[in-house]
């Protein structure tokens, strides 16, 4: 059993559908915290450290400065769990599985949020293809709404992300192309996959834990091997690379 | 009395395409000859119908039971081919795609067909398809703005679709790989051919949305054989993406839209098949999904169907679309092989 500390409540039900594990906590020490992904959470994350939380639970994380997040990686000695739900572990995670090793031969990626999402949205397509592909991207052009990624293995990734009056998070399309093909769409917190082959089209079981929960649960997982998260490592290349395409063109 | 069809090849695009969807029309149209360079396809496909075989196009363009030519032949054959039948005074061409490899050529055809009234047609099933025209009364009687606009393809062999709508002999197996890529001059080529032989079949459809070609962003080459090509029209971002496999999950060809509060994606049935019109999707920005159910007809029987009515007077040739579709196609690759020549130069 483990403190979550979370005075904002953000985590609250989650806690509750732990009930093994977690249990709501006044005090940082000893705890898991949770910081919710706005303003100056960098500064929040370091904070707890510092006031001796075990582990933390980033929720939401906005887009922030690369150099910040890398200054982050580089002074956090605790786990630090991202809850990205718009990318959500567990679905990256089934996604991949699904493939069974088969290598994409082509990715494409579109999104579409409000203004204020959009960002974000272009971030999560990033890290999409990222893991989609199971390789690092560089960029080959790119202008505000459009880009041709480049993988390390040589697989091309077209990504597009425009700003639309739509409510919400965002809407998200990613498909791993070949001879298996992987479908994923994002709805705001909605996340569905089907996996494609000769042999005919699964579609993936709906993802009724909720992604905080998913979170929480990878915190405390996190906490007896700690290798097992790289999420702050991830964010910095997803950000990196959407500062280098969609966010940098003229 | 049924038109008289004369077509021009006589590959898998004759024998599962336009042979089926004919049979389903065998009140409005018969075909009366098949016509290709001597191979002995034309004579047994002929022969299957009850039609005539012959070496060559001069024979079928001098048959005068045949009112409407049909061109299945290699792509740089179908100018030359079309100017042959508006001579030979035939009353309609279907042409499959492209109209023209170059667009001085598409020029020349349209403005033939337009100065003698011959009726002229592109195989551009899916503008037929009605799936495409319930997308296009959303935008419209929505007042929707376009957005962002993109086409998803990867294609598995043809034979597998071959297989259900006729009988090929001795099918050729894909090959494995594919051209070298890696080389500027083949993959420019590859791209280039794809654009106007394959990306065709939607330009028309992306020429709607948006019709004033900008400016290329990225353009590439993918392996085994495929591209993927960036670009802007009308200020709107537009992302092609086309890989042909070698083996695996079904044909996904699916185009999406994105307005200012709903994605609309209209997704295809594999070619060649007769299983209706498309799918049509709509995600609104409310939240809730709808689909519109596909139509028991087909875009190939739809673009036939469109043809007769073009044949019999009810409606007119919009020989000008017709150019402008070409021309928007032909820039778009040009443009695009050029990209790809260049940044190896660079």
């Amino acid at each position: 059993m483990r403190g979550v500390f979370d005075p904002a409540g953000i985590y609250r039900s989650a806690v509750a559908e732990l009930p093994l594990h977690a249990r709501s906590s006044g005090h940082v020490a000893g705890a898991i915290g949770v910081v919710f992904g706005v303003d100056d959470w960098i500064a929040a994350v370091a904070r707890l450290q510092s006031e001796g939380a075990v582990a933390v639970v980033v929720s939401d994380p906005d887009v922030t400065s690369v150099q910040d997040i890398r200054h982050l990686v580089r002074h956090t000695r605790i786990p630090v769990v991202l809850e990205r739900p718009l990318l959500r572990a567990d679905a990256a995670a089934a996604a991949l599985a699904g493939r069974n090793g088969h290598a994409p031969r082509l990715l494409v990626a579109d999104g579409a949020a409000r203004p204020g999402a959009v960002d974000v949205v272009a971030r999560e397509l990033c890290g999409w293809v990222r893991i989609l592909a199971g390789q690092q991207f560089a960029v080959a052009a790119a202008d505000t709404s459009l880009a041709l990624l480049t993988g390390a293995a040589g697989v091309p990734a077209a990504i597009s992300v425009v700003s639309v009056r739509r409510r919400g998070s965002g809407h998200l399309r990613v498909q791993a192309l070949g001879e298996v093909i992987t479908d994923v769409r994002v709805e705001g917190r909605e996340t569905r996959m089907s996996t494609s082959s000769a042999a005919g089209s699964l579609v993936a079981p709906v993802l009724y834990e909720s992604s905080e929960r998913v979170a929480l649960r990878r915190a405390f997982g996190a906490l007896a091997s700690p290798a097992l998260i790289a999420d702050l490592e991830e964010l910095a290349l997803d950000s990196a690379l959407v500062r280098a395409s969609l966010a940098a063109a003229p | 009395m049924p038109y008289g069809v004369g077509i021009i090849g006589a590959g898998p695009g004759v024998a599962a395409l336009h042979l089926p969807t004919l049979a389903r029309l065998a009140g409005e149209f018969s075909v009366v000859h098949i016509a290709d360079r001597g191979s002995g396809r034309a004579a047994c496909l002929a022969e299957r119908v009850g039609a005539r075989s012959s070496s060559g196009i001069d024979d079928l363009l001098a048959d005068e039971r045949v009112s409407i030519v049909v061109l299945c032949s290699p792509p740089d054959e179908h100018a030359t081919q079309i100017l042959a039948a508006v001579a030979a005074g035939k009353r309609a061409v279907l042409c499959e795609k492209p109209l023209a490899t170059t667009i001085e050529d598409a020029e020349a055809v349209v403005a033939a067909c337009r100065d003698s009234g011959t009726v002229l047609i592109v195989g551009t099933n899916h503008l037929y398809d009605a799936a495409w025209g319930r997308a296009k009364h959303y935008l419209l009687a929505g007042g929707h703005h376009v957005r962002a606009a993109a086409v998803t393809l990867a294609l598995p062999p043809n034979a597998r679709y071959h297989e259900v709508v006729t009988e090929l002999p001795g099918a050729a197996t894909s090959p494995v790989g594919g051209p070298p890529l890696h080389v500027p001059e083949v993959a420019a080529s590859v791209v280039r051919q794809l654009i106007t032989g394959l990306a065709v079949h939607d330009l028309p459809i992306v020429r709607d949305l948006a019709p004033d070609l900008q400016h290329v962003l990225f353009a590439q080459a993918v392996a085994p054989l495929g591209f993927v090509v960036g670009f802007r029209a009308s200020g709107v971002p537009i992302r092609l993406a086309t890989v042909m496999l070698p083996e695996g999950a079904d044909a996904v060809w699916r185009i999406d839209i994105t307005t200012d509060s709903d994605v609309i994606q209209v997704s295809f049935p594999p070619a060649f098949v007769h299983v209706g019109s498309a799918v049509v999707t709509v995600d609104a920005g409310s939240g809730t999904r709808s689909t519109y159910p596909a139509v028991s007809e087909d875009g190939y029987v739809a673009e036939w169907r469109a043809l007769l009515d073009l044949v019999n007077g009810t409606n007119a040739v919009e020989y000008d679309e017709i150019l402008e579709d070409a021309r928007y196609s032909l820039a778009l690759a040009d443009a695009a092989a050029s990209l790809i020549l260049g940044s190896d130069a660079a």
